[in-house]
């Protein structure tokens, strides 16, 4: 899924994802609000929803203008601000519960991309697939249009935030396999610890 | 003799300090054992050259300098093969390391007190440092995020800022167009003013005029009033004269009656009264003649009075258009009057017009001067702006080679 570039026009993010825009760059809190609203979401609240492509294209500026690391500060932000349910408690559980987070916080045509009463999920934003490669090693692809750096932060944030003390984690970009920043569909993270 | 039999023995002894300080020291087994191997080599050679006195007094010196460069010599042949056999000795460890344990238990034990404190040592001080890294890693991160916005702030900033120097830099050409305006505006002010006063100096000159004017119209009233007084007296005397006339005309034919009665009573005379009646006949024909002339003199009177009524009517006429004339140029005194008073308003505040525009164009031209200043200002801001920029990309690209080194740590076994 190329980057920067919604699937489909009906598609929604949420309010508090949108925000995390503003936590990411919260030095310059006033930038990143004006440039939210130099591409249509003017005052973002929690609880309103914006057009995915809006925010893609906020990402695009700030990928553009900005830098990979502001991208990868407000991924961190995710999973930080999120509610994590009590059931992830580990590393293995927060990254596999990344991909129904992401579809938690997008709409489709105005509804909800996970139902969490019958774990139905939506297609059209593209995923975060968790793979266990041994003990201590997880594959995370990522197949979605929100740029590199950001989901490197979102990995790196949710595997530090549940990880046990002592563990060190490393998040590296798979360099044998294709990655966004090249133009490919997807990247490739390695998660050890 | 006794000096160049000291040098051997210094020697030894150098040889023996050497080796016994080697031991409380405790440096490595090679360099003990080359001072040993040098001491034991130095004592042979002395002891055979001096107890032997194999070599003549003059040549001692020579003896014990080749003595020591003998020994040194044999300690580096020594060493070189004690290494040789050391490296052996280590193959063998790394193949057979019971046969090592066996064969060189102490040097084993030793290298293994090595190995495992300078193990447990790096592993505490790699230990410490991944530590360090995990907390550094979030921050430097952090400070790459918020350096790149920095960076980003900066240029925003200064694109901003050539915006403001572009939009000062417009409003200083209006600023100058505006002063150019007010400096015109002023001179032309300055002129209506002056001509202003030139229309309130005229307005009185015609004020004055105007009174000449009034007060020569007064005059001909009077004047027109003699006039037709006068005429009215001219009538009155054609009147008397036609009344005189008429009494003369009354006497001629009087004059004529009495003529024609002496005619006739000539006649009856005879020619005695032929005489008298020539005389008659003279005075019939001069009171015709008179009454002739008079019968003319009235005509004259007649168009006289005509005359001097038609000149009444027209004086009269004359009269009210100077009466006309006088009213409209009192009309006009009045309006000069007021013109003047609002001339004289309008010169005055012509002149604190003027004094005003100038004043504006004085500001217009600090306002440039300091526009000028602010763009100065600006431009040197931006300038500070685009250093601080580059600083901000190279303190990005410097925690980059931060990360990178410390990666190169992390991965280093």
């Amino acid at each position: 899924m190329a980057q920067f570039t919604a699937l489909s026009h009906d598609v929604e993010v949420n309010g508090q994802t949108v925000l995390s825009i503003v936590a990411g760059m919260d030095t310059f809190r006033e930038i990143a609000l004006e440039i939210l609203e130099s591409k249509g979401i003017s005052s973002p609240k929690e609880n309103d929803w914006f057009l995915q492509q809006s925010w893609l294209d906020a990402f695009k500026e700030i990928a553009e203008n900005v830098g990979e690391y502001t991208l990868m500060e407000i991924g961190r932000q995710i999973p930080e601000n999120a509610d994590w349910p009590p059931q992830v408690n580990s590393i293995e559980t927060a990254l596999s519960s990344i991909d129904i987070a992401y579809h938690m916080n997008h709409r489709i045509k105005g509804k909800i991309m996970f139902d969490s009463q019958n774990g139905s999920m939506l297609e059209g934003i593209g995923h975060y697939t968790f793979k266990k490669d041994s003990e201590r090693k997880i594959i995370m692809i990522c197949d979605n249009p929100y740029p590199s750096d950001f989901d490197r932060g979102i990995i790196d944030s949710a595997a530090n935030k549940f990880k046990t003390k002592g563990d060190r984690i490393k998040v590296i970009a798979d360099a044998e396999n294709p990655s966004r920043k090249k133009g490919a569909d997807s990247c490739t993270y390695i998660v050890t610890w | 003799m006794t000096a160049y039999l000291s040098v051997p023995f210094i020697s030894i002894a150098a040889a023996i300090v050497l080796h016994i300080s080697a031991r409380f020291k405790k440096y490595d087994p090679v360099k003990r054992a080359g001072a040993a191997v040098f001491t034991i080599t130095a004592v042979f050679f002395n002891v055979v050259f001096f107890s032997f006195h194999l070599i003549p007094e003059k040549m001692l010196f020579i003896a014990a300098a080749a003595s020591v460069l003998t020994a040194f010599m044999i300690t580096v042949i020594c060493l070189k093969k004690m290494s040789n056999g050391l490296a052996e000795k280590l193959s063998e460890v790394l193949s057979d390391e019971e046969s090592a344990k066996k064969n060189f238990r102490p040097l084993h034990g030793f290298f293994e007190k090595i190995r495992k404190s300078h193990g447990d040592k790096c592993a505490k001080h790699r230990n410490e440092i991944e530590d360090c890294f995990e907390e550094i890693r979030p921050a430097l991160n952090g400070l790459a995020a918020v350096t790149e916005q920095y960076f980003f702030f900066l240029r925003t900033l200064n694109s901003k800022i050539g915006n403001i120097i572009s939009d000062v830099e417009i409003m200083n050409n209006s600023i100058a167009l505006v002063s150019q305006s007010t400096s015109k505006t002023y001179e032309s002010i300055s002129s209506l003013a002056a001509a202003t006063e030139e229309l309130t100096a005229t307005n009185e000159n015609i004020s004055v005029i105007s009174e000449n004017a009034e007060s020569i119209t007064k005059n001909a009233v009077t004047s027109t009033d003699e006039t037709i007084n006068l005429v009215h007296r001219l009538q009155e005397a054609s009147n008397s004269i036609e009344r005189i006339v008429t009494m003369i005309m009354d006497i001629s034919d009087q004059t004529k009656m009495l003529a024609l009665n002496a005619t006739i009573e000539a006649a009856r005379a005879g020619n005695l009264g032929k005489g008298f009646a020539i005389v008659a006949a003279e005075v019939n024909e001069l009171a015709g003649q008179t009454n002739n002339s008079l019968t003319g003199i009235n005509t004259n009177i007649n168009l006289m009075r005509t005359t001097s009524s038609n000149t009444v009517e027209k004086v009269k006429t004359i009269y009210s258009i100077i009466n006309d004339v006088k009213r409209e140029i009192s009309n006009t005194t009045g309006a000069i009057f007021q013109q003047n008073e609002s001339a004289a308003v309008i010169s005055s505040e012509t002149q604190n017009v003027a004094q005003e525009v100038n004043r504006i164009s004085e500001d217009a031209k600090n306002l440039t001067r300091s526009a000028d200043g602010m763009v100065d200002s600006i431009k040197a801001l931006k300038n500070v702006g685009i250093s601080i920029e580059r600083a901000t990309l190279k303190s990005r690209d410097l925690i980059h080679k931060i990360f990178d080194n410390m990666n190169k740590l992390s991965d280093f076994e």
